[in-house]
């Protein structure tokens, strides 16, 4: 394990990235500890790869500060900072062989030196030789220096970046998803290897990746992130073991998500049964998401909570991941045994494979203005509603919208719908599915549909009149 | 299995190019060879060859001609990669075509017609024809050969390249010259060739903005015509594709010294 002490290398503080009016990533506050391993982990377009290049330099912040050792780098461009970036598709210099790759950042580095005129002098060639010999020799290609780039495979161009980053010895070695390119046994291997690296080096490695595996394998720590927010920080097992919502569940490893209730402290209610848990702080009857991870699901014990019924079985490798139906929920159980499709089943959920999650929220909450007449905008559209009782509404207030995640229909066909949008993510709860979908106006609307989606997909959305409740905006005043 | 037929078959479509290739390629240079050696009707000699060879004004025509032709390949050199460097690195793409258009639309207008136009211009301003003026109207004409290719290579340089760069620690000055220099030269090479070639066989740049003292050999060739000296002008046309050629060799093993990539040569 390398050393993790409490020194803060490096401090994000309320940052946030505008690009053509879009917020890529909005106020993101962050503060990775010397010697970690740090892995931002999200989809493509979540934002971490934009996080990771105004921590090297080559994006400002639109707002916010970036603290390095508690200075303040946000201004200070690229060259200045003691930071070195290993990059997705490598970048090594075509018209430099391998090792004049590795002695660029050397050929540059001012050592001070008191006795020189100026107070710092370059390294020489034998210094630079023997760092850039070293450098080859950890990477394990001690003898690769004269080599052209073009004539080396994927993973050794890989490797040459990591040396070419690693030689001048940084306090920070930034790596933007580095093995996206390779194949999976070199992936494999790589990944140890930056292990190995990380070890043996004690410095912070912070990594960028879209693949949740690597991220558990490699990392110290993991920042979730999704729409430009980090969602959860923790340890790999504490993010599996207890993610703090339904999309970090769903994002780290496969996961039952089923709506459920807290019944009191310590005692849970889904598929109609009442389960022992581990979880306490609830409020009373609170509506709550439950995780249960596939392996936490046993079969056939001694006193069985629920009966279920296989639906499907498909092998893989070392384990069987089934289907079973449980009322009408399709619960995903992982098992070492085999069971024909067809076969009645008892389950046991043990108070340790129950994980309890707030909601996120229970209904749309939507923050909008009076266009009219009883009606109300939502994305670029207004939509007429009715004004309960007692309510008084003008041109311009500002309110709110609520609809609930069920009275929304989503349609194939955008020109179906009053409104269009598209599909950013998709979570199974079972017998639904809850995705968030963007309308044009970069508002978002949560939705649950009986569909699969697909991210990016474009839809309608139809809402009924009756269905959109409109109260006084209390904090708009 | 072998098809020999089904090769044959296709090899029918490459005819037109084969064709092409020897009326105009190969039969002109054969002719050229003949009429260099054949002595304007008098049988089979080396005369002309050695009449060329041994006159000493004809060698100063051509080293005036290979300076008059570089002279103006470096200047464009120093003022087109600049321009191309800067024109590159405008943030609006749109801006950056119009900038582009607006420097090679010149080209449009015949080039007899501009030269005419800029002898009229330098005369209105006093200037006298000569080496001088010479030099400046190739500059200014072949500007945008030098432009192209240069931008072209500038633009093809991956952005990731330069974030390198600074991520090592290279201030953007130093990025320019150990990153972008180095990656441009493919470019500087065929930008250079392509004003080069051109400027060293030029007949009438230098019939309206020089003078005596700027004769070159495409003048000289002109003379030869007047005067009906097959032979003779066979042999220029000879000396002149043996410039050529050599320049393009000589830079393409300069190039390989540096960068494989990008260029029109």
């Amino acid at each position: 394990m390398a050393k993790v002490n409490n020194e803060k290398i490096i401090e994000l503080k309320n940052i946030t990235k505008i690009y053509d009016q879009e917020k890529v990533v909005e106020d993101v506050s962050l503060a990775i500890h010397a010697g970690d391993f740090v892995t931002i982990l999200g989809p493509s377009g979540c934002g971490k790869t934009t996080l990771l290049r105004m921590i090297a330099g080559f994006e400002k912040p639109t707002q916010g500060t970036i603290l390095l050792q508690g200075v303040d780098v946000t201004n200070v461009p690229p060259y200045k900072r003691n930071i070195n970036t290993v990059f997705q598709k490598y970048a090594l210099f075509p018209h430099l062989n391998v090792f004049n790759n590795v002695a660029y950042g050397l050929k540059l580095k001012k050592v001070p030196d008191a006795t020189a005129k100026k107070g710092y002098r370059l390294l020489s060639t034998t210094e630079i030789k023997d760092k850039v010999n070293a450098a080859l020799t950890m990477v394990d290609l001690a003898d690769y220096g004269h080599r052209d780039i073009d004539s080396l495979s994927g993973g050794q161009q890989q490797r040459i970046a990591i040396a070419r980053a690693l030689v001048n010895e940084p306090k920070v070695l930034l790596l933007d998803e580095p093995l996206s390119a390779l194949d999976l046994k070199m992936r494999k291997e790589m990944q140890l290897e930056l292990r190995r690296l990380h070890h043996e080096l004690g410095i912070t490695f912070i990594y960028v990746t879209h693949d949740q595996e690597e991220a558990m394998t490699m990392s110290d720590t993991i920042v979730v992130m999704r729409d430009g927010v980090i969602q959860q920080v923790g340890t790999p097992k504490k993010i599996y073991d207890e993610p703090q919502n339904a999309y970090t569940a769903d994002f780290i490893g496969e996961s039952n998500i089923i709506s459920g209730k807290m019944l009191k402290d310590y005692q849970v209610e889904f598929f109609g049964t009442q389960f022992a848990c581990l979880d306490k702080g609830f409020g009373k009857n609170e509506p709550v998401d439950v995780v249960v991870r596939p392996e936490d699901v046993k079969i056939n014990k001694a006193d069985p909570q629920i009966a279920g019924k296989v639906i499907s079985s498909v092998f893989k490798g070392t384990f069987y991941d089934l289907t079973v139906l449980v009322g009408d929920y399709e619960l995903s159980v992982k098992n070492t045994r085999d069971y024909a499709v067809g076969t009645p089943l008892n389950l046991t959920i043990l108070p340790d494979g129950i994980h309890i999650m707030r909601k996120e929220a229970l209904t749309n909450a939507y923050h909008t203005v009076i266009t009219g007449e009883n009606t109300v905008a939502i994305g670029d559209v207004d939509f007429a509603f009715v004004p309960t009782a007692g309510e008084q509404f003008n041109k311009g207030d500002a309110v709110v919208a609520v609809i609930d995640f069920d009275k929304i229909e989503l349609t194939d066909d955008e020109k179906e719908g009053q409104i269009g949008g598209s599909i950013s993510d998709l979570i199974y709860k079972g017998r639904y599915y809850q995705a968030k979908v963007w309308l044009d106006n970069d508002t978002a609307l949560i939705v649950d549909t009986p569909y699969e989606w697909d991210a990016d997909d474009r839809v309608g959305l139809k809402i009924n009149q009756a269905d959109i409740k409109v109260r006084h905006d209390e904090e708009a005043k | 299995m072998k098809k020999p037929s089904n090769f044959n078959r296709r090899s029918l479509f490459a005819l037109p190019y084969w064709l092409y290739m020897t009326v105009f390629v190969v039969v002109p240079l054969l002719m050229l060879l003949f009429f260099a050696f054949y002595n304007n009707g008098h049988g089979f000699s080396f005369a002309e060859v050695t009449k060329y060879f041994t006159d000493s004004s004809q060698w100063a025509t051509i080293g005036r001609s290979l300076r008059i032709a570089f002279l103006a390949a470096m200047l464009c050199l120093c003022l087109g990669y600049p321009l191309a460097y800067l024109i590159a690195k405008i943030k609006s793409q749109k801006l950056q075509y119009l900038t582009l258009m607006a420097l090679v639309a010149p080209m449009w207008i015949n080039g007899l017609l501009r030269t005419i136009a800029l002898k009229d211009l330098t005369t209105l301003l006093g200037w006298a024809a000569g080496e001088d003026l010479l030099i400046l109207g190739l500059t200014i004409d072949y500007l945008p050969f030098m432009i192209m290719p240069t931008y072209l290579v500038i633009t093809g340089i991956p952005r990731s390249y330069l974030e390198v760069s600074a991520d090592l620690g290279a201030h953007p000055v130093t990025t320019f010259f150990k990153v972008e220099l180095p990656l441009s030269m493919a470019g500087l090479i065929s930008g250079f060739l392509m004003v080069f070639t051109p400027a060293v066989s030029t007949y009438y740049m230098s019939e309206y903005l020089g003078d005596q003292s700027t004769f070159m050999i495409g003048e000289q060739l002109n003379t030869m015509f007047i005067k009906d000296n097959k032979s003779g002008a066979a042999v220029i046309a000879l000396v002149l594709l043996a410039i050529v050629g050599l320049s393009v060799v000589l830079t393409n093993a300069l190039s390989r010294l540096g960068n494989r990539r990008g260029g029109l040569y």
